[in-house]
């Protein structure tokens, strides 16, 4: 009896502890509440959790199994969405860029009325170190001539154009050692020359020479073209002095220009084909 | 199955196609300083090495005038150089030299170092530019154009082993 007492009460205890550790538990971490519905749902809630991540995975693999040709044809639709939806995006970034490049005509136009254009793309850059150049996609046939300067939408002053055939022509830009450009500083209205440098070409300036002794140069005065020579026609914006310094001898000053058009980013120019000497 | 002369001239216009392409529209916008690495006369070589003098000079006559459409300003310089070193190193390569990456490598090198030589006699004696000024380039667009020698020199190899095996 004493046996039985100490076994069977025991076990009883130990079950009222269990049981009521559960329901505190329960009540702690579930809140209030049906005492019994909570101590339940306390216990099960967890198992619940893991059948349902073990019942999910086999609804997958059912459905894996079962809905493979219903998926793969949804895959398949929704790929084919994808791909339209692509192809509007792109045709809708053709439109823009188009749209861009006839804005920018338009106001070119306005900006610069005694001027003839034609809008060119750059199909390719020459691969020599040794000069700088440019291939367009416009030759004799869109009536581009020999010398033709070539300028961004903004106006500002690129090359011009060196070598011409029936559908393509090269342009010279005016970093090329080779090119010389009639300028002024428009500050100061002192003219100069604006040409090419070997030196200079590798950071991507050229150089003012020829200014008259005693010229005042500061660096940010912009340098436009002059008109001298009627091939370029006056104040286009060739660039900005960046520096001012003096040549080995010490007595011939010149000033650095850093082009006011970033070459290397350029992907269409405008051919002035004709312009008014006689409005500017 | 045998391969035909006609699957030879193709291989060749690819390579040389190739090759064009990436001088000018790829390499010449990824410029190292102002430097653009020449291509083509590695080609040249190429065949002439593997190909003898003849070859060697008709296809350094087909890079050259190529390499002189892609630099724009350099008149028919490349034109005559490339079917010249087309021509000399088959020349070589029939008597003197083994056909082999070393001598394709030896050969290219020279090449490339006289390619840059004479493009720098227009700007050092025409234009007065001081060498001062010119070797930094001229020394960018030596060492960029050779490291393309050994992605060259795979294809260039297969597209004549045909010509090497009759020739053995």
């Amino acid at each position: 009896m004493k046996n039985f007492f100490s076994k069977k009460a025991m076990r009883v205890v130990l079950i009222l502890v269990i049981v009521l550790a559960v329901i505190l538990l329960s009540r702690l971490i579930m809140g209030g509440g049906n005492v019994v519905t909570g101590s339940v749902r306390f216990i099960t809630s967890p198992m619940e959790k893991g059948l349902g991540w073990f019942v999910d995975r086999l609804e997958g693999i059912y459905d894996y199994m079962y809905r493979y040709d219903e998926l793969k044809a949804e895959n398949e639709e929704l790929k084919a969405r994808i791909k339209q939806m692509e192809a509007e995006v792109r045709q809708s970034e053709a439109t823009n860029k188009e749209n861009a490049v006839l804005r920018e005509l338009l106001n070119l136009s306005e900006l610069h009325p005694q001027f003839t254009y034609d809008i060119a793309a750059i199909t390719s850059w020459n691969s020599s170190t040794w000069s700088s150049s440019f291939v367009i996609n416009r030759g004799t046939r869109s009536g581009i001539e020999l010398f033709d300067p070539v300028i961004t939408e903004e106006g500002d002053l690129v090359g011009q154009v060196v070598e011409v055939t029936g559908t393509s022509a090269v342009v010279q830009t005016i970093i090329d050692s080779a090119a010389s450009v009639g300028a002024y500083i428009s500050r100061t209205g002192i003219t100069a020359v604006a040409e090419g440098d070997y030196f200079m070409m590798q950071d991507g300036n050229l150089k003012l020479s020829y200014m008259p002794d005693g010229t005042e140069v500061l660096n940010g005065d912009t340098v436009l073209t002059s008109g001298v020579g009627e091939i370029f026609p006056p104040d286009l914006v060739i660039g900005t002095i960046v520096s001012v310094t003096t040549d080995e001898s010490g007595f011939t000053v010149y000033g650095i220009i850093k082009p006011g058009v970033e070459l290397s980013s350029l992907t269409h120019v405008f051919i002035i084909k004709d312009y008014d000497y006689t409005t500017d | 199955m045998r391969k035909g002369p006609v699957y030879g001239i193709i291989s060749h216009i690819l390579i040389v196609l190739a090759l064009y392409l990436l001088q000018t529209a790829v390499f010449s916008r990824l410029r190292i300083n102002t430097a653009a690495p020449l291509l083509l006369p590695l080609a040249a070589v190429g065949f002439g090495l593997f190909e003898g003098g003849f070859k060697g000079g008709v296809w350094g006559l087909i890079c050259g005038v190529l390499c002189d459409i892609s630099l724009g300003d350099s008149g028919l310089l490349f034109t005559v150089f490339l079917t010249f070193a087309g021509f000399f190193t088959g020349f070589l390569s029939e008597f003197f030299l083994a056909r082999g990456f070393p001598s394709y490598l030896t050969m290219s090198l020279l090449t490339l170092v006289l390619s840059v030589l004479l493009q720098l006699v227009g700007p050092h004696f025409y234009r007065g530019a001081p060498l001062a000024v010119l070797w930094k380039p001229a020394l960018i667009q030596t060492i960029y154009s050779a490291i393309f020698i050994i992605p060259v020199y795979y294809p260039i190899h297969r597209a004549t082993r045909a010509s090497r095996r009759v020739r053995i």
